[in-house]
């Protein structure tokens, strides 16, 4: 983690995905990486094209193989062209850093291709100072949350990163987290991380 | 998850297996967290009120008239919804607690007449499946929709919900309605009462009374099929946009809008305020992080920051290129004269492609809910939208009132005046709160139940309210003693003498209820 946290936003995004992923992961050999290069494989993301911190959440997910999914079109057209006809088809999970209204519309649209959200994160920088992160799902949600703290400016990339590696929980739980990291300078001061999966 | 009134476990249980063997065992949702789905997400559970028991999702009208008469015999309150997406208004939760919800989303019959510019829709049908279907048939049709379009446009239409092109006024372009009545009997409206009469959704009226009206923002029925108007597409679709810095400029705006209303020149058209535009674009915190209402001093630097005017004003010309541009040159004369109206307008021949922010008055669906945002955390609306009379003055003189009460709650004044008719205007002042706050939640309640008040001391009532408000916009129709709520409740009690349909809805209670209501009031 130690690479993350010295690295811009801007170092990140310009890095190759091979080089991105090593920063994400510095400890895994040339092995590991090419697993890890593939985990994220059937995941759909959706980058709010906006923000930097969503595209770098966005980005952690694709140097993993997840597809990534710019709502710079529209978010109808990105759910009814790109996004349910994948869902439909089965095996996939939806993910992204976003608005909450995005995820409440998602939310609600997936919910007719048999998905719920599994994991939301819900990030606030609009007190004066610091930043309140409460996280909650059916996952283990206090790796992702000592991932989060330690985020520094890559906060985006270590949450994708984080929840890549928590294992699935028992049930729904919640954590709150006061933390100083910096959202980038277009983001809003609240952004809302998720996952949503298959109901079964 | 409460039980039907007057339904003990076991009963309900029985009423699901009967249920069940109608529509089909996955068609009867009651476990939790299915269930959930339909409470409001907007309020969620407040006060343990508005929760339904469980849902039947009939896919016929054979199905419904089955349903109703498994109702009928146990007296279980049935809560009719066609997707449950009018999310300001308390989406798919019932009035009454432990109602059954009757969703209709397995309903998705489209027909579309591409000569006669209609279309008959069943109430599963969403607003973006008709615009598909016309785009998939390459018919020259446009719909009109709400912003945003995923709802039904048979829920819609029958809640008078309003869309941004000429035919904005749904409820308008409505022709022809079959419903079934809570005996199962099967009616089709207009000259659909004589048997494939070919004019049923293209002439309105019919031989006698007409019926429609009383199937609209009513529960004396179940409504499975409508016909609604289309718009020819036409050949140049030609956006404006009209600005104007002060406050007060708005009476100037709206009455030099009202003429070309009346005389056709402007179709529907919107009037915004400077946060309903600017909430489109950006969230309060990056401009303002104090508790109370946003001060004039941080709105003008937002106002000056974002480049946006304190009213907007903004409607399409449609038809021919020539008669577009001539319709342009008299909205410019008339407009130039009002101080200092900003003019802007783009030019949409037959197959350009729109831009996304004049997609709406396009008939363009789209799911952007952005305002939700302004607050942060999790945002929630709610709104009761009186009907205003189309004078500058009278309009002004309601904004003033309605920000100030706005600001005494301790919230931002979003606020727009929609004329989908050419005399009056809906206006939109939506609370817009975080639901993950409590103490803001209660107060944003309190401040709609506090707008519906005042705008009742003026003589204004609203068109449409939440669930929760049902009641107390009601009791504002006060003529001869609610003389109107009174001939209400008579046709429920002879059409729905179990009162099994959609109980509360509306303010109109079946007689059972009503009178243990007000025993209860009076207690």
């Amino acid at each position: 983690m130690s690479g993350a946290h010295a690295m811009s936003r801007r170092e990140f995004l310009g890095l190759s995905s091979a080089a991105a992923l090593a920063v994400l992961c510095p400890g895994a050999n040339a092995t590991a990486l090419a697993g890890l290069a593939r985990s994220a494989e059937g995941m759909l993301v959706v980058a709010d094209h906006r923000y930097s911190d969503s595209l770098i959440f966005a980005r952690a997910l694709g140097i993993r193989g997840a597809g990534i999914f710019s709502m710079k079109a529209g978010l109808a057209d990105v759910w009814f062209d790109a996004l349910a006809p994948r869902l439909a088809a089965g095996g996939h999970r939806l993910a992204g850093l976003t608005l909450e209204s995005e995820l409440f519309v998602l939310e609600r649209l997936a919910e007719s291709c048999g998905m719920r959200s599994c994991y939301v994160g819900r990030h606030d920088w609009r007190a004066r100072s610091g930043s309140q992160h409460v996280l909650g799902g059916s996952i283990g949600i206090d790796q992702v949350a000592q991932a989060l703290a330690g985020g520094a400016e890559l906060w985006a990339a270590i949450t994708a990163d984080g929840l890549m590696t928590a294992a699935a929980g028992p049930s729904w739980q919640e954590r709150k987290i006061s933390v100083g990291l910096a959202r980038a300078a277009d983001s809003p001061r609240f952004l809302v991380s998720w996952v949503m999966t298959p109901s079964s | 998850m409460p039980l039907p009134p007057g339904l003990s476990a076991a009963d309900f249980d029985n009423v699901c297996r009967e249920l069940r063997s109608v529509v089909g065992e996955q068609w009867v949702v009651t476990a939790d967290e299915k269930v959930a789905s339909y409470h409001d997400p907007y309020f969620p559970g407040t006060g343990g009120q508005h929760l339904p028991s469980g849902a039947v999702l009939p896919a016929s009208v054979e199905e419904i008239r089955a349903v109703l008469g498994i109702a009928n015999r146990v007296r279980l309150p049935l809560w009719s919804v066609s997707l449950g997406r009018n999310y300001a208004y308390g989406g798919g939760a019932p009035c009454l607690d432990g109602s059954m919800v009757l969703d209709l989303k397995r309903m998705q019959g489209i027909e579309v007449n591409e000569q006669l510019a209609y279309a008959i829709v069943e109430p599963g049908v969403t607003f973006f499946q008709l615009y598909r279907h016309i785009q998939d048939k390459k018919y020259r049709l446009w719909i009109s929709c709400p912003a945003p379009g995923w709802g039904s446009v048979l829920g819609n239409t029958l809640e008078r919900g309003i869309g941004y092109t000429p035919h904005g006024d749904h409820a308008g372009q409505q022709c022809g309605m079959e419903v079934v009545l809570a005996n199962g009997d099967v009616i089709r409206t207009g000259m659909g009462a004589m048997t494939d009469n070919p004019a049923w959704p293209l002439y309105r009226y019919s031989y006698g009374p007409s019926l429609d009206g009383l199937f609209m923002q009513s529960n004396l029925g179940v409504v499975t099929k409508i016909g609604v108007w289309l718009m020819p597409e036409p050949e140049m679709y030609s956006p404006v946009d009209i600005g104007v810095d002060r406050e007060e400029d708005i009476v100037a705006l709206i009455d030099t809008l009202r003429p070309l209303r009346l005389d056709g020149t402007i179709p529907t058209a919107t009037i915004a305020n400077w946060m309903r535009i600017v909430a489109t674009q950006t969230t309060r915190a990056q401009w303002y992080d104090g508790k109370d209402a946003m001060p004039p001093g941080a709105i003008e630097k937002l106002k000056k920051t974002m480049r946006i005017p304190h009213w907007g004003l903004r409607f399409g010309l449609y038809g021919p290129i020539k008669v577009v541009d001539e319709k342009f040159k008299i909205v410019q004369k008339a407009f130039s004269s009002t101080g200092n109206a900003r003019i802007a307008r783009a030019r949409y021949p037959r197959g350009a492609k729109i831009a996304p922010h004049h997609q709406a008055a396009a008939g363009i669906p789209d799911v952007e809910l952005m305002p939700l945002n302004w607050m942060g955390g999790t945002g929630a609306h709610i709104e009761c939208p009186p009907v205003v009379p189309m004078i500058g003055a009278q309009a002004y003189e309601l904004y003033r009132e309605r920000t100030a009460l706005f600001a005494s709650y301790g919230f931002d004044h979003y606020s727009g005046f929609t004329t989908t008719t050419p005399r009056t205007f809906f206006n939109t002042g939506s609370i817009i709160f975080d639901r993950s706050d409590p103490e803001m939640t209660g107060r944003a309640r309190e401040l709609s139940a506090a707008l519906i008040r005042d705008a009742a001391k003026s003589r204004l009532g609203g068109y449409r309210g939440h669930i929760s408000e049902m009641d107390l916009i009601a009791e504002q129709f006060d003529f001869n003693r609610h003389a109107a709520m009174r001939t209400y409740e008579l046709l429920k009690d002879a059409m729905d003498p179990e009162g099994i349909l959609s109980p509360g809805k509306q303010g109109i209670w079946p007689k059972a209820l009503r009178t243990a209501r007000r025993e209860g009031e009076r207690k």
